[in-house]
């Protein structure tokens, strides 16, 4: 027991304000992993939104005009913007993208495996050419 | 002292989230504004879109053979106390096909 200014502390009072100091901070530690994670799952996922959107478009006009060149395309966008086709089907005259974007830290993708079963963000997209009858 | 020291971390941790929120909305405007492009919309609807979502943005927007390239991009600074960090930059560029050269 230590005398401060007019009051006696016991060293049980600074243990338990020590204890108290270190749970907040292990509290907003937690809280910062929390919100750093779903950042980077929301980002994944808008990332392979944004892929599949443009590759999706991209690949649209080569459906009409060279089939065979069309998920090519598809793949080529989706890489620029940092994702990857893992599917792409030509069906008539549209066609329907599949891309994928991976979280960038670990624990992002170790959280993402358990939720979702996938560490990768997969968004689809379809993009169909319209002709304009004017 | 203790209080003290947990204020300054809810401060960083707010300003984290914060700058984590600002960096998708840039993603997003990037997004956008490429889309727009890829229309073949003129520069002044793309920029007007990017800064419908991120309102205080640099976008620029340039050609390299069939592909166009749009980045956004934003100055953020640390709140108070934290200002003598510096500015951060955020920044996202997306990628489409140029749809008015197939």
């Amino acid at each position: 027991m230590r005398r401060i200014g007019h009051e006696w502390r016991t060293s049980s009072d600074d243990g338990m304000a020590a204890l108290g100091a270190m749970v907040s901070v292990l509290v907003l530690l937690c809280m910062l992993l929390a919100a750093t994670t779903c950042a980077d799952l929301l980002a994944a996922r808008q990332r392979a939104a944004a892929a599949a959107d443009v590759s999706a478009l991209a690949a649209a006009p080569r459906v009409v005009l060279d089939p065979q060149t069309a998920c090519g395309r598809a793949a080529d966008i989706a890489s620029r913007n940092g994702a990857r086709i893992v599917s792409c089907e030509v069906d008539g005259d549209s066609v329907l993208v599949r891309a994928a974007v991976s979280p960038r830290t670990s624990w992002a993708r170790w959280v993402a495996l358990l939720v979702a079963d996938s560490a990768d963000a997969t968004v689809a997209a379809r993009a169909q050419l319209q002709f304009d009858p004017g | 002292m203790g209080l003290l020291a947990i204020l300054f971390a809810v401060l960083v941790a707010a300003w984290c989230a914060g700058m984590l929120i600002a960096q998708l909305a840039v993603g997003e405007a990037a997004r956008a504004a490429v889309r727009a492009a890829a229309r073949g919309d003129a520069s002044a609807m793309v920029i007007a879109e990017a800064h419908r979502l991120v309102p205080a943005s640099e976008v620029s927007m340039w050609h390299d053979g069939g592909d166009i390239h749009v980045q956004v991009s934003r100055v953020v600074y640390p709140p108070g106390a934290l200002q003598h960090l510096g500015a951060f930059q955020l920044t996202a560029t997306s990628v489409a096909a140029d749809e008015a050269q197939p």
